[in-house]
C-alpha cells in the first residue's frame, strides 16, 4: 500500500512537470488575432526588404534597396515608367536647346511637400545647388558634374546649363528634389511622392503612409499615381526562410526576393510575379591576374560554362542567360546578336586552353561574398563545370565588407561572382568598363571601348547612341571581359486579393499601384 | 580505478551502451567513407535535384542533385574533426587554467579569472563572428573559434571543483603524508572533479557540433562545397518548403552524434560516481 | 567589504580590457565603414562625404581616443550606419534582447530546476524515460531548427503566435509576450536541458557524499536531506552554469533574433560588424560585457553566501 502511494506520488510529480510544460506553451498562446489588412480597417500592405536603408536622405543614399522603397516618398524633375522611359515628374514638361546644352524645365504648380510647404523653383534651385556644389559647398555627387550653371527665372521655371551635351541628363534628373532649408532629411525625410514617411525603427521596419494631398490623381477611374492603400509597412528581414514563413502565416502581404523553388510551392496559395531585374550576374575576372590576362583563357572559361545549367540549377529556370554585360530588359540598347557566342563547348574550351599553354588546366580561386547564397550556389556549379576542362576552382567565401575592400576597391582577387544592379541609363552600366572608371575592378582596358563610351555620353541622336552601346557590348563579348552568367528574375509572391504589383527596370517597389480587390 | 576496469564497467550501463552505439554509427559512417562512397560527394546532377530516398540514392539528393549519403559520409569527417578539435582545445587549455587558478588561488587566480571573465563576457557567437570576420571563413578558423568558446566553461568548472576540494580532509591528509602538488592535483583532486569534466566534455562536443550548425546557419560555416552536418543542415533548411525530408537527414545525424556523446558521458559519470 | 570593493574594481578593468580587445580586432579587420554602408553603387564623392561626416577619415587610434573620451563623459557616440546616438540604438535593442533573455531564463529555470531535481530522484525509473529523452533532445537539436518547427506549428499552421517582429511591453504587454514566446521557447528548450543535466549530475554526486550518507543513517527524512543538505551543495556548480547560461542565452539570441526578425542586440551586432560600425560595436560590447560581468559578479556573491568558506579564504 505504501509502495503504491509512493508510486502514485511520483507519477503525479511527473504529470505535473508535463502539465507545466504544456501550460507554458498553451497559456499565452490564446487569442492572437489573425492580423491582416482587411478591407473595413485602414488598408495596410506589409512587405519585406533585405537591409536597413543606407540613409534616409536620398542625396546621401546609394543602395538600390533603399531607392526601391523611398522612390515612393521622393520625386525628381523626371520620373520613369515601368519600361524605363523618362516621364514628367515635378517638371510638367521641358525643352532642350538645339546644342543640347540648355534644359528648361516647366514645373508643376500644384505640388506641396509632405511638411505642407509649397513646391516652387526655389526648391529645385536649392536641390541642384547642393547636389552640384555650385553654391560653394562640396558637391554631393559626381553625377552632375556636367552642370555648369543653374537658374530659376520665375516660380515655375528651372533652367540648367550644361558644359557639354549629355544624353544621360534627363535620367539623372530623377534625383530627388527636397524642400529648401529643411534640415532633418536624415531622420524625418520630406518629399513630394505619393507616400509620406512615418517612422523608421532600425533593423525592424519602415512605415509609410498615403499622401492624401498628392497631385498625381488620374482622370476618372484611373487613380494615376495616387496611393490606393493607406499604409505600407516595410519589414527588414535578411532571412529568406523567415520571409516565407511570415508570408504563409499572414504576417506579410507581399514577399519580395523569393527563391524560385519556394515560389513554385507557394504558387497555389499566392499570386507569383516574376521579371528580369536588369542585373548582370557574372564571374568577373581580374585581367591583371594570371592566367586571365590572356584572352584565350577568358574565352576558354566562357566556353566551359553552361549557362543554362546555372539558370535551371541555381535559379530554378527563373533567370535569363546573358551574352554580355547587359540585360535584355533594356530592350532598346540590348545587343541580341551576341546571344550564343559562347555556346557551351568543352572541346573548344580545351583547345583554347591548350593554345594558351594551359593544357593541363590550372588552379583558380573564386572569391564570393558570403551573404549572397545564390552567388555561392552559382560558384559551386561553376567549380564543377570547370573541373570538366581541368580547371581546379576553389571557392573562397568572404564577408561583404571585406569583399568591398579587397575585391571592389583594391582589386586584389583572381575571380569573383557578384551581381551588378542595372541603372536607367546604359552609361552607368557599361561605363564600369571604362579604363578610367574608379571602380573598374576587372582592370579592363580597351581604347575603342573608351572612345565609344565618351562619344555616347554626348551623343544626342538616339539611333547613333544605341549603335555605340551595342558595339560596346560586342567588344565586351569579343574580349570575354568577364564570364557573363545571368540576369536573375525578381520573384514576388502576393496575397491573392492584392493586385497591381508592377516591375521596373530598376529596383523599385511601386506602392502606389498596389490595391486590394 | 584502472582505465580498463572503468571501460569494462561502462558496458554494464545501458546509457553508455546506447550512446556508444549512436556515436559508433556515426563513426562507422565516417570510416566507411574512407574506403567507399556511392558517388563523388561533390558531383552534381542538376536534372536530378532534391530527389526523395530511392535505391539509387538511399538518402536522396540535395539541391544540386548531389548524393546525400556520400555527402553525409564526407560531412561526418568534418563534424568529428571540428567537434574534436574544439573539445581538445577547450579541455587542455581550460582544464590547465582551472587547475592552477583553483588550486593555487591568490593573485594568479584573480588575474586568470579576470581574463576568463573578459572572454566569458563575449557571447560565443559574437566572438566567433569577430574571429571569422578577421581570419575569414574556413575549417581551421571555425575550430579555433569553437575551441576558444569552450575554454571558459572548462576553466570555470575545473576551478570551482578545485576550489571546493583543495581544503578537503583527504587533501590535507595527503599533504601531511608529504604528497607533492602534482600528485595532489592529478591523483587526489582531479578524480573528484572528473565527473564534472566529463559532463563538460560531452556537453562541449555537443555544443561545438551545435554551434557549428548555428554558424553555418548564419552563413559562416566551412567553405563550400565541403560538407559538414551543420553546413548540410543550413543548406537543407533553405529548401525546406520543397523537400522537408532533406532537413531530417542532417538533423538526425546531429541529434545522434550529440545525444550519443551525452549518453556516453552520463554512463561514464555514473560509473565514476559509484566508485567513490 | 573589501571583497566586494575588489570585485568592483575588477569589473571596471574587465570592461576596459573588453573594449581594448574590440578595438584591436577592428584595427585588423579589412573594410571601410562608408563603403560597407553605401555599397557598390555609391560614387566616390558620396563615400568621401560619408567618411568625413562619420569621422572615418581619421586614423583609428584617434577615433578610439575620441570614443573613450566620449564614454568618460557618458556619450557613446553616434552609429555610422544608423546615424543615431549609440545609446539610443542600444537601449532600443537591449529592451528586446533583455526581455527575450529574461523570458528565456525564467522558462529555463522553471523547467530546468524542478525537472533536474525530479530526474535526480527518479531518473532511473521507466516512467521518467520520456522526460529524459526530451531533455536529451533539447541538448541535441540546434535552436534554429527548433525555431523552424515552432514557427511551422504555431505561426504557419495554427496562426496563434507571430513568427517575426516585436511589440514593446509599453504598447501591449500581451502582444509583447506573444512576440517573445516562440523565440524564448526555442532558446529555453536547449538551455533548460543544459540546466537539467547539471542539476541532476550535481545532486546525484552530492547524494553519494559522506555527509548525506551520515545524515541518512542518522535517520533524517529524505526531504530534509534533500532540501537541507544536498540542494545547498548542489547549487554551487549550478550557479556557475547559470552565469554561463546568461552568456549562452545572449549568444543564442543572436541567431534566434535572426530567425524571428527581432530588432534586438543580436541583429545590431551582425549589422554593426558587417558595416564596420565601430562606435556601435564598441557600445554593444561594452553593454554586453557589462551585463555578463554583472551576472558573474552576482553569481560570485551568491557563491559566498551559499558557501561561506569561499569568502573566508
Amino acid at each position: 500500500m505504501k509502495a503504491f502511494s509512493e508510486n502514485l506520488r511520483r507519477a503525479l510529480c511527473g504529470l505535473l512537470i508535463l502539465a507545466l510544460a504544456v501550460s507554458l506553451t498553451g497559456c499565452a498562446s490564446e487569442k492572437v488575432e489573425s492580423s491582416s489588412g482587411v478591407s473595413s480597417e485602414p488598408k495596410v500592405v506589409r512587405i519585406n526588404t533585405t537591409a536597413d536603408p543606407d540613409s534616409l536622405d536620398p542625396w546621401r543614399s546609394a543602395a538600390s534597396d533603399t531607392e526601391a522603397i523611398f522612390h515612393n516618398v521622393f520625386e525628381g524633375l523626371c520620373l520613369y515608367d515601368s519600361d524605363g522611359n523618362i516621364i514628367p515628374g515635378l517638371a510638367e514638361s521641358w525643352e532642350i536647346s538645339k546644342d543640347g546644352k540648355t534644359y528648361t524645365f516647366h514645373l508643376r504648380k500644384d505640388v506641396t511637400f509632405h511638411n505642407g510647404k509649397k513646391f516652387t523653383s526655389a526648391d529645385v534651385l536649392y536641390s541642384y545647388n547642393q547636389l552640384t556644389g555650385l553654391s560653394g559647398g562640396e558637391p554631393l555627387t559626381k553625377k552632375f558634374s556636367m552642370i555648369e550653371s543653374i537658374e530659376a527665372p520665375d516660380e515655375t521655371t528651372f533652367v540648367a546649363h550644361l558644359n557639354a551635351p549629355s544624353a544621360a541628363f534627363l535620367s539623372l534628373a530623377v534625383m530627388a528634389v527636397l524642400p529648401e532649408g529643411y534640415e532633418e532629411q536624415a531622420t524625418q525625410p520630406v518629399g513630394t511622392g505619393p507616400f509620406r514617411f512615418v517612422e523608421y525603427t532600425p533593423s525592424q521596419r519602415i512605415v509609410l503612409e498615403k499622401n492624401g494631398d498628392y497631385y498625381g490623381k488620374g482622370k476618372g477611374d484611373d487613380p494615376g499615381r495616387m496611393a490606393q492603400v493607406d499604409r505600407v509597412e516595410v519589414y527588414i528581414m535578411d532571412d529568406t526562410a523567415a520571409v516565407v514563413s511570415a508570408l504563409r502565416s499572414g504576417q506579410l502581404d507581399i514577399a519580395a526576393i523569393l527563391d524560385a523553388e519556394d515560389a513554385k510551392v507557394l504558387e497555389g496559395e499566392f499570386d507569383i510575379y516574376n521579371s528580369p531585374q536588369n542585373m548582370v550576374q557574372s564571374l568577373f575576372l581580374n585581367h591583371k591576374a594570371a592566367p586571365f590576362d590572356d584572352v584565350r583563357v577568358r574565352k576558354a572559361v566562357s566556353y566551359a560554362i553552361n549557362q543554362q545549367e546555372i539558370v535551371d540549377g541555381v535559379f530554378g529556370g527563373y533567370a535569363t542567360p546573358l551574352p554580355s554585360n547587359f540585360s535584355p530588359v533594356m530592350a532598346a540598347y540590348y545587343n541580341d546578336s551576341l546571344e550564343g557566342t559562347y555556346e557551351y563547348n568543352v572541346e573548344q574550351a580545351k583547345a583554347l586552353l591548350k593554345e594558351a599553354g594551359y593544357e593541363n588546366g590550372f588552379f583558380m580561386t573564386i572569391t564570393v561574398p558570403a551573404n549572397y547564397q545564390k552567388h555561392i550556389d552559382t560558384a559551386q556549379v561553376i567549380a564543377q563545370q570547370l573541373a570538366a576542362v581541368g580547371i581546379d576552382a576553389k571557392i573562397e567565401l568572404i564577408e561583404w565588407a571585406s569583399w568591398l575592400d579587397d575585391v571592389y576597391k583594391n582589386a586584389s582577387y583572381q575571380s569573383t561572382i557578384v551581381g551588378l544592379s542595372g541603372k536607367l541609363d546604359p552609361d552607368s552600366v557599361l561605363g564600369r568598363y571604362e579604363s578610367t572608371y574608379a571602380s573598374n575592378f576587372f582592370h579592363f582596358a580597351n581604347e575603342e571601348y573608351d572612345e565609344l563610351i565618351s562619344a555616347a555620353r554626348v551623343e544626342l541622336d538616339d539611333e547613333k547612341r544605341i549603335e555605340e552601346y551595342k558595339r560596346c557590348q560586342e567588344i565586351l563579348t569579343e574580349e570575354a571581359a568577364a564570364v557573363y552568367l545571368t540576369d536573375p528574375n525578381l520573384i514576388v509572391a502576393c496575397r491573392k486579393d492584392l493586385k497591381g504589383f508592377t516591375f521596373y527596370p530598376v529596383t523599385f517597389y511601386d506602392f502606389s499601384s498596389l490595391r486590394y480587390e | 580505478m584502472r582505465f580498463s576496469e572503468l571501460w569494462k564497467r561502462c558496458w554494464h550501463k545501458k546509457r553508455f551502451v546506447a550512446g556508444a552505439c549512436m556515436v559508433a554509427l556515426m563513426l562507422l559512417l565516417m570510416l566507411a567513407g574512407f574506403f567507399w562512397m556511392p558517388y563523388d560527394p561533390d558531383a552534381m546532377e542538376l536534372t536530378n535535384k532534391l530527389q526523395f530516398f530511392s535505391p539509387a540514392h538511399p538518402l536522396g539528393t540535395d539541391q544540386f542533385g548531389r548524393d546525400i549519403l556520400s555527402r553525409m559520409m564526407e560531412g561526418a569527417r568534418y563534424s568529428f574533426l571540428i567537434g574534436g578539435l574544439a573539445v581538445a582545445a577547450g579541455f587542455v587549455t581550460g582544464g590547465l587554467i582551472g587547475i592552477f587558478s583553483g588550486y593555487y588561488g591568490g593573485k594568479l587566480d584573480e588575474l586568470v579569472m579576470k581574463l576568463i571573465d573578459v572572454q566569458m563576457a563575449f557571447p560565443g557567437v559574437l566572438l566567433a563572428l569577430m574571429l571569422i570576420a578577421v581570419f575569414g571563413v574556413g575549417l581551421g578558423n571555425m575550430a579555433l573559434a569553437l575551441g576558444i568558446m569552450a575554454i571558459p566553461r572548462f576553466a570555470r568548472i575545473t576551478r570551482s571543483g578545485f576550489l571546493k576540494y583543495r581544503e578537503a580532509d583527504f587533501v590535507k591528509a595527503a599533504r601531511v603524508r608529504g604528497a607533492g602538488d602534482g600528485r595532489i592535483i592529478f591523483r587526489h583532486i582531479l578524480p573528484h572533479v572528473a565527473p564534472d569534466l566529463i559532463v563538460t566534455c560531452s556537453l562541449s562536443f555537443a555544443g561545438a557540433v551545435m554551434s557549428e550548425a548555428g554558424l553555418s546557419y548564419l552563413g559562416l560555416g566551412i567553405q563550400p562545397p565541403t560538407p559538414s552536418f551543420g553546413k548540410m543542415l543550413s543548406e537543407a533548411q533553405a529548401s525546406i518548403l520543397q523537400a522537408g525530408w532533406y532537413v531530417l537527414v542532417p538533423a538526425a545525424a546531429i541529434t545522434l552524434l550529440v545525444m550519443g556523446f551525452n549518453l556516453m558521458g552520463d554512463g561514464l559519470q555514473e560509473v565514476i560516481g559509484h566508485d567513490r | 567589504m573589501a571583497y566586494y570593493a575588489r570585485k568592483t574594481a575588477g569589473f571596471i578593468v574587465t570592461l576596459l580590457l573588453v573594449s581594448l580587445v574590440t578595438f584591436a580586432v577592428f584595427q585588423i579587420l579589412p573594410g571601410d565603414p562608408a563603403t560597407a554602408i553605401l555599397g557598390v553603387d555609391a560614387d566616390p564623392v558620396q563615400i568621401e562625404q560619408l567618411r568625413h561626416e562619420i569621422g572615418a577619415d581619421q586614423p583609428l587610434p584617434q577615433r578610439f581616443l575620441n570614443w573613450a573620451a566620449g564614454v568618460l563623459r557618458g556619450d557613446l557616440g553616434a552609429s555610422y550606419q544608423y546615424r543615431q546616438p549609440v545609446a539610443k540604438l542600444i537601449s532600443g535593442g537591449l529592451s528586446v534582447t533583455v526581455s527575450l533573455a529574461v523570458f528565456s531564463l525564467a522558462l529555463t529555470v522553471l523547467i530546468g530546476i524542478p525537472t533536474g531535481l525530479w530526474l535526480a530522484r527518479h531518473g532511473k525509473k521507466l516512467y521518467a524515460a520520456p522526460v529524459t529523452f526530451l531533455s536529451q533532445l533539447g541538448l541535441s537539436v540546434p535552436a534554429f531548427c527548433m525555431s523552424i518547427v515552432l514557427i511551422e506549428i504555431f505561426s504557419v499552421q495554427l496562426r496563434w503566435l507571430p513568427s517575426m517582429g516585436y511589440t514593446p511591453w509599453a504598447q501591449s504587454p500581451l502582444k509583447c509576450l506573444q512576440s517573445l514566446l516562440l523565440p524564448a521557447l526555442a532558446i529555453s528548450f536547449g538551455s533548460s536541458a543544459v540546466l537539467i543535466r547539471y542539476v541532476r549530475a550535481s545532486v546525484s554526486q552530492q547524494e553519494g557524499e559522506l555527509y548525506v550518507r551520515t545524515a541518512k543513517s542518522k535517520g533524517a527524512a529524505p526531504g530534509r536531506v534533500m532540501w537541507g543538505h544536498v540542494l545547498r551543495n548542489s547549487l554551487i556548480p549550478v550557479l556557475t552554469i547559470f552565469g554561463m547560461l546568461v552568456t549562452d542565452v545572449l549568444g543564442g539570441s543572436i541567431i534566434i533574433e535572426n530567425v524571428f526578425s527581432l530588432p534586438g542586440i543580436g541583429r545590431l551586432i551582425s549589422t554593426s560588424i558587417a558595416t564596420r560600425d565601430l562606435p556601435l560595436i564598441q557600445g554593444l560590447v561594452l553593454y554586453l560585457a557589462g551585463i555578463v560581468v554583472v551576472c558573474n559578479f552576482v553569481v560570485d556573491i551568491l557563491y559566498s553566501v551559499i558557501d561561506p568558506r569561499i569568502r573566508l579564504k
